[in-house]
């Protein structure tokens, strides 16, 4: 069935190919990004709020 | 830096910047470290000051379309302003947004200071360079007339070598890193950089005819299909993803806690990125383009509502449980209604790329609201977020009036409502009057120009909402003019705790991970499905499920077990490796989209049923693009019933397929023009274009008057079809040697038909190619008086 419709949009076949790419990939990524705990985020996560500390602040000449 | 040396070091820019001291336990060392804060703020200060440009320029063209008398000049007429209003807010407003919020969160994310303060100030000052062009180009009609594409092509060359020092310098403040880990916003900054290098390069290959002149490499479908790839993803990957980045950095500072989710953020960029670049056909709906095209931008389109909101989520829940500091906090209450406004976009823009949407929405202003609701509401605000967060912290200062910042926050926002809410109500009403039929099947608003009147109301509406938000604009330069009055730039120097870079991981280790080889065989098994018989393609998908799920459990249970690693955790610390796979996620669709119809030849779509346009057409042609006509015209009658009633039979491929580069417009304020020819008289035209209220009353045109004095110069006439031949326009050498020669015969003919009428005009005048090129839309000459055509 599928070949008989590809057979009439061969166009179709590189789009197909990456839409299943795609799938494959997300649902991968997916799979493993949401079944680790939160926790293991928690350094990534914090990198904005980290400024350091403060050595001086001084006027530009 | 340490203090002793840290009072010798120059301010701002500095070229020094950064010291180590001895390495500590535990693999811990510190570094001081000086941020080069001048180039950002520098980036803020243009942004706003051609923010402001831009908007008044936006007014300005809005007062046209309400109020014709306010094209004063031939310069400053809608179809030459509208381009330079486009561009300005783009690229000068948001673009040096981007880059002040680039500079400044990369250098705190990967405590480092930026690589090359040379580097950083030739990509300042070579970009208001551009601008500065832009500026000098556009009004005189200077424009390659394609939407957000209109710079010609040295100001493009220039584009790509400013855009090239941004990524040597970003890249190479990357490689100098203090910070192993590349947090969210570094991600959608590597996207941005890679992708619109790709987008600008591809988009603006052009055949040179003049220091000024170019056409686009594309013709027709293909050039269309491009265009709205390009045009699309600029949306995507200049005017939103950098945006994403500046979010996930500026909001959890500002709201002094981590972003909500971090793995929905890495969800989050991955999706987006690969589902944005394929969703421009969907601007090419009902159009001559391929229909499996348009039905892949609608269905990407679609799909772009789940990541568009898990980013919009992401930003707001960041914000639970401190959303009483949004009251009163003008820096969080930008963001907030920003990330809003993104959502709101982000909603509406896969509604209207829903084809019966599209079939109602496209060509009307609703367009023109959803893309302002984006960048006014989603750009815009976030800008301002971010300078009044910025700026104070700069000189060491407290913003000069929160009220003030108040008054811009709630005046912008009034004006936003207003700008949209009149955009949709004339959006819907175009729509609904250009498809209203009688019973008997006829059109019920025949003449256009009812529509463009019942509308007129919205239209100063839509410029108050305009001036509303203008009004903000200068409110907040004037609260950060008077922030930083009489105060210097703060240089900060600080010290953070460099982690000792741990072991080189091999990029063989990632790219041959498990989760790539489980994807692999995943895939092949999907594929040996999808290629064999029922029986067997279910078998193949069902073990293709279960391999898939099997082998992601064992992944988690080989990290419980501490035998596994953290593949993508790994990623994020090799910025090359992540680099490689952003651009292939770009890449898949681009290459996936647009190889297929760009494969096709000219000549196949032609099939010997098209003739070049002849000399003095072409020389029209270039009239029309130079006065920006696209702006308000289309060429692209689409296959409804109502528009073939209105214009004539649907578009086909093969009509512009000569059309370097394609008309298809994406605005109708006037008809459609794509089988004009042959509809009016010489007469009806030359005088539409003297008075265009002398033929239709309430009209909102221009006057092109001067079109008719001014006359061209037919001996680059050769030259242009020369051009037009290495595109593929297949011109004969007997064509390109005598085009002067032929310009003037037609103009001739046409002049002389208009001296019947008692009209006067030279044959070599710009309103004769004009007509000429007008009379021939939609109109093929009939084979014997044609000139002959090479065999191609």
């Amino acid at each position: 069935m599928l070949r008989e419709f590809m057979t009439k949009t061969p166009m179709l076949g590189l789009p197909i190919l990456t839409l299943l790419v795609f799938i494959a990939i997300f649902t991968t990524v997916f799979l493993r990004v949401m079944l680790r705990k939160k926790t293991a985020y928690a350094a990534a996560e914090s990198l904005p709020l980290e400024d350091g500390d403060e050595v001086s602040r001084k006027e530009a000449p | 830096m340490s203090a002793a040396t840290e009072d010798q070091a120059p301010a701002g820019n500095a070229g020094h910047d950064e010291e180590t001291e001895g390495a500590g336990a535990e693999g811990l060392e510190k570094v001081t470290i000086t941020y080069d804060d001048v180039t950002p703020r520098n980036f803020v200060l243009a942004s706003i000051v051609f923010g402001i440009v831009g908007m008044l320029l936006g007014a300005i063209v809005a007062l046209q379309l309400a109020f014709w008398p306010a094209n004063v000049h031939s310069m400053l007429s809608f179809g030459r302003l509208r381009p330079l209003h486009t561009n300005a807010v783009i690229f000068a407003f948001v673009g040096n947004m981007v880059f002040a919020g680039v500079y400044h969160s990369t250098q705190r994310l990967l405590k480092t200071r930026l690589a090359s303060d040379v580097l950083s100030k030739v990509h300042f000052w070579g970009w208001q360079a551009i601008i500065v062009s832009a500026v000098l180009t556009l009004p005189f009609g200077i424009s390659q007339a394609k939407e957000y594409a209109e710079l010609e092509w040295p100001i493009d060359i220039a584009i790509a070598l400013i855009w090239v020092v941004f990524a040597i310098n970003f890249f190479w403040t990357l490689s100098k890193r203090n910070e192993k880990h590349l947090y969210v916003a570094i991600w959608f900054y590597i996207a941005t950089i890679v992708t619109v290098a790709i987008l600008h390069i591809v988009n603006s290959l052009a055949i040179p005819v003049s220091a000024l002149k170019s056409y686009s490499v594309y013709g027709g479908a293909q050039d269309a299909l491009v265009q709205w790839w390009y045009g699309h993803n600029a949306v995507a990957f200049f005017l939103t993803t950098p945006i994403l980045g500046i979010m996930y950095y500026y909001l959890p500072k500002a709201a002094n806690r981590p972003v909500y989710s971090y793995r929905l953020s890495i969800i989050h960029f991955w999706a987006l990125i690969f589902i944005y670049i394929w969703a421009g056909p969907h601007h090419l709906l009902y159009t001559a383009l391929p229909e499996w095209a348009q039905t892949l931008g609608m269905v990407f389109s679609v799909m772009l509502w789940a990541p568009s909101w898990g980013g919009m989520l992401n930003g707001l829940l960041t914000l639970r449980g401190g959303w009483s500091q949004v009251r009163t906090d003008p820096v969080l209450k930008f963001f907030a209604a920003g990330i809003t406004f993104y959502g709101m976009a982000t909603f509406e823009g896969p509604l209207l790329s829903i084809r019966s949407v599209s079939g109602l929405a496209h060509y009307t202003d609703w367009i023109i609201g959803h893309v302002h609701s984006g960048a006014l509401g989603w750009n815009g605000f976030m800008a301002a977020g971010m300078f009044y967060w910025m700026i104070p912290r700069f000189y060491g200062r407290k913003l000069w009036s929160v009220k003030l910042a108040d008054f811009h926050f709630w005046i912008g926002t009034v004006g936003i409502l207003l700008y949209a809410v009149s955009m949709w109500v004339s959006g819907v009403t175009q729509g609904m009057m250009w498809r209203a039929q009688n019973a008997d099947g006829s059109l019920m608003y025949p003449t256009f120009v009812e529509t463009l009147l019942a509308i007129k109301p919205m239209y100063w509406m839509r410029l108050i909402g305009g001036l509303m938000y203008l009004t903000g604009m200068v409110t907040m330069a004037y609260n950060l003019v008077r922030t930083v009055a009489g105060a210097k730039m703060v240089v900060t120097t600080v010290e953070v705790v460099r982690r000792k870079p741990a072991p080189e991981i091999a990029w063989t280790k990632l790219v041959f991970s498990t989760p790539i080889i489980l994807t692999v065989v995943v895939l092949a098994l999907a594929t040996a499905g999808a290629l064999s018989n029922m029986y067997a393609g279910l078998f193949f998908i069902l073990v293709a499920g279960t391999v898939g799920i099997l082998g992601v459990l064992a992944m988690q249970s080989a990290k419980k077990d501490g035998s596994g690693g953290h593949w993508h955790r790994l990623l994020e610390g090799r910025a090359l490796i992540f680099v490689v796979f952003t651009a292939i996620a770009v890449l898949a669709g681009g290459v996936a989209e647009l190889v297929p119809a760009l494969i096709v030849r000219p000549a196949e779509i032609a099939k010997n049923e098209v003739t070049p346009y002849r000399p003095l057409e072409l020389e029209g042609r270039d009239i029309y693009l130079r006065e920006g006509c696209y702006t308000c015209h289309s060429q692209m009658i689409r296959s409804m019933q109502f528009e073939a009633k209105r214009y004539g039979a649907p578009s086909e491929m093969k009509d512009s397929v000569y059309d370097h580069p394609f008309q298809w417009g994406s605005k109708r304020t006037g008809p459609d023009l794509a089988r004009e020819g042959g509809k009016y008289p010489n007469l009806w035209h030359y005088r539409h274009m003297k008075d265009p209220r002398e033929i239709t009353d309430g009209s909102n045109m221009p006057p092109y008057a001067f079109l008719a004095t001014e006359t061209l110069d037919f001996s680059k006439t050769a030259n242009k079809l020369a051009s037009m031949r290495v595109v593929g326009v297949p011109y004969t050498d007997v064509q390109i040697a005598d085009a002067d020669k032929d310009a003037l015969v037609q103009g001739k003919v046409i002049a002389a038909d208009l001296a019947s009428t008692g009209v006067t005009v030279a044959p070599d005048a710009a309103i004769v190619a004009l007509i000429a090129y007008l009379q021939r839309l939609g109109h093929e000459p009939p084979k014997a008086s044609a000139p002959p055509v090479a065999a191609h």
